[in-house]
């Protein structure tokens, strides 16, 4: 039988002619023999050898095998050295005995050869599968400590996004542990430079570095948005479509997001995939449940995303709640769930309002007990307040400009070749954006961008007949030709004109689009009441400005709007 | 069955033959130098009431005896140490003798080897 690799073995035995044969036996077999005489000599030729198998004569003067085994193991440590005990002993307790104290085999007397050789060769094998074991866990050790380490980089980098929160604002109140965000929660409060207060809390699914990578580009967007006085409207859209891009299948955030205005009394909220959330009404202590009515973030494409919101009135000392569902589901030791009933109960406790917070949080650990806590608690409370009693907004951290250009004039001319396949309204957009105070009405400004310029485009330009879209069979119509007209479009231009002043209260810009087409009678239109002449008609032009008018041969159309430091 | 057969297992020692290849004569030696002298001190360790070291002597004795395929010296060995261990220390002087006098036979024999 062919032995493994050379071995360094260490036979002890106070029998010269026994220690003799065994020596043979194990240098025929390729080892290397070192020699001990008693125990004590055994221990020392050990410490000083180190040699891979110990073999060792049960019954020694000095220091029986026993004990020397014993001393060996302590010394030998975490490394494997299998001690085979020599004996002539055949009563079972005794070899029993052998084996406990520490010995992993035992050779009788009269020596085997073939025995022992193959019991050196199983040891050897059980050695390398030691060894090999302890390597890997060695690096699995390792690799734990790296991913700890990324995972509290990634915890810093995300506390550097967020850390420009007011979640510390007299009238927020909330918990969550301080890792949560490897539980996927997450949790974001900001003061819009308009007054009032932005607030998000969100679940993103899945654990670990997975569910926090999302949180960053959601704060970043949410802060930034924020910031520079973004509706909530855009910013959840904005957040979704993010999370749309950059999340894979099946990774998605549950959210509630708020926008809360101390000046109006009011919370806007919109809601999507998470738990019910309750309102408080302190005056006559009754609750009331806002379902959740939309996807959870991340899930839909843009078109299909519905931003609208749910408004709630709120009055001085109303409290709404916000949770994630790690309340619901937070077990005891009987893997029962907290639930929405026992949730539901503490707020029929006739508590002070000031304690339904802690009674919540109270009612949820006594349920748990002693159970070990996943702390996957995350619970927010948002009070209406005077805002005089909040401190001022930091204003100068905002990211990007609070003026923005407030003097300007701009004009777009666009020509056959671009009408046919390109849409200036988002670059147009972008640049009215540019001005902070018309950011809050970035939804009001597209519409009526839309408006005129598909107005200018297929009854200026295409010559296209509206009342032709009154019947079904009309409205086909209309649209083959549209599509017909834009191919063999040759000539015909639009001319976008943009120009915003400042003003006393705020800013005053004007949007004139003027296209190349005939234009139409304009006297005609006072005497019409809810027109279909063009398109959707001309309340809803009148519905998105502050005033209009048609001008030259009807084919330039000028819009105002106003709009104030609110 | 030959008369070294009665004392020596030949097989065992053909075996030890080669496993030690050239230092069979020294491990004779060896045995036999080692085995007089703890005979020997057998012997006087048999005038005291050392119980405990006159089993650990015979075990030892037993123990090499049998590596070298000294079968029925063996048996007288393990004898002595049965007799120490359950106390029946009367008869262990008999024992003894019988174990040395096989001994001489298997050292006659063995050195007719060398």
């Amino acid at each position: 039988m062919q032995s493994l690799d050379q071995l360094k073995i260490l036979i002890a035995d106070d029998n010269d002619s026994d220690r003799m044969i065994l020596s043979s036996i194990i240098k025929q077999q390729g080892h290397c023999v070192i020699e001990a005489y008693d125990g004590i000599n055994a221990v020392e030729v050990y410490q000083r050898e180190r040699p891979d198998i110990v073999l060792l004569d049960v019954i020694m003067p000095n220091m029986d095998g026993m004990d020397a085994a014993k001393a060996i193991k302590s010394f030998a440590g975490e490394k494997m050295v299998p001690i085979i005990f020599l004996t002539s002993l055949t009563d079972a307790s005794s070899l029993a005995k052998c084996l406990d104290s520490g010995g992993d085999d035992f050779l009788s007397k009269p020596y085997n050869k073939i025995i022992l050789q193959a019991k050196i060769n199983a040891f050897s094998r059980m050695r390398n599968m030691h060894a090999t074991l302890q390597k890997q866990r060695d690096i699995i050790a390792i690799n734990n400590k790296h991913l700890l380490h990324e995972q509290q980089v990634a915890k810093a980098v995300f506390d550097n996004v967020a850390h420009s929160g007011c979640l510390n604002a007299v009238n927020l109140k909330h918990h969550i542990s301080p890792l949560a965000i490897f539980n996927g929660d997450v949790l974001l409060a900001a003061r819009k430079p308009s007054g009032g207060m932005h607030l998000l809390l969100g679940d993103f699914t899945g654990h670990g570095l997975p569910a926090a990578i999302g949180a960053m580009p959601l704060a970043e967007v949410f802060y930034g948005m924020t910031a520079k006085g973004f509706s909530l409207t855009d910013i959840t859209r904005e957040i979704n479509a993010k999370l749309k891009s950059i999340l894979p299948l099946g990774v998605f955030c549950c959210a509630c997001v708020m926008d809360l205005s101390f000046r109006k009394k009011t919370l806007e909220v919109w809601l999507g995939g998470l738990p019910d959330c309750y309102l408080y009404r302190s005056e006559s202590g009754t609750r009331e449940s806002l379902a959740s009515t939309h996807l959870p973030l991340g899930v839909l494409g843009a078109e299909a995303f519905d931003a609208s919101t749910t408004k709630l009135k709120m009055d001085i000392n109303d409290r709404f709640f916000a949770w994630s569902d790690g309340i619901h589901e937070a077990r005891n030791a009987n893997h029962e769930m907290f639930g929405d009933e026992r949730l539901m109960k503490v707020f029929e406790q006739n508590l002070p309002v000031d304690e339904l917070f802690d009674g919540v949080l109270t009612s949820v650990e006594n349920f748990v007990g002693s159970c070990e806590q996943d702390d996957d608690l995350t619970l927010f409370e948002v009070s209406m307040v005077q805002e005089e009693l909040l401190e001022g907004a930091d204003i100068s951290i905002v990211a990007g400009s609070v003026q923005g250009p407030m003097d300007w004039k701009m004009t777009y001319e666009l020509r056959p070749e671009t009408l046919k396949n390109y849409n200036p309204l988002p670059l147009i957009l972008h640049v009215l954006m540019e001005v902070p105070g018309l950011r809050p009405i970035s939804g009001q400004l597209y519409t009526l961008l839309v408006e005129l310029f598909s107005n200018a485009f297929e009854h200026g330009v295409l010559e296209l007949d509206s009342s032709l879209k009154k019947t079904s069979d009309g409205f086909s119509e209309y649209y083959k030709l549209r599509t017909q007209r834009i191919n063999a479009l040759s000539v015909g231009e639009i001319k976008i004109t943009l120009d915003h002043k400042h003003t006393k209260d705020g800013g005053r810009l004007i949007i004139i689009v003027e296209d190349s087409g005939n234009g139409f009678d304009i006297s005609s239109i006072r005497s019409i009441d809810g027109c279909t002449y063009y398109g959707r008609g001309i309340n809803l032009i009148a519905s998105l400005c502050n005033s209009f008018e048609f001008q030259g041969k009807g084919n330039i159309v000028q819009a105002e709007l106003l709009w104030n430091h609110d | 069955m030959s008369n070294i057969e009665k004392h020596l297992d030949v097989a065992m020692l053909n075996e030890l033959k080669e496993i030690m290849e050239n230092d069979f004569l020294s491990l004779l030696e060896t045995y036999l130098s080692d085995s007089d002298q703890r005979i020997k001190a057998l012997s006087v360790l048999l005038e005291t009431t050392n119980f405990e070291e006159i089993g650990q002597s015979a075990h030892s004795l037993k123990g090499s005896s049998s590596n070298i395929g000294a079968h029925v010296l063996t048996n007288y060995f393990k004898q002595i140490e049965e007799a120490v261990s359950s106390n029946q220390t009367g008869e262990l002087t008999v024992f003894f003798t019988q174990a040395a006098e096989e001994y001489q036979h298997v050292k006659k024999h063995l050195l007719s080897l060398c």
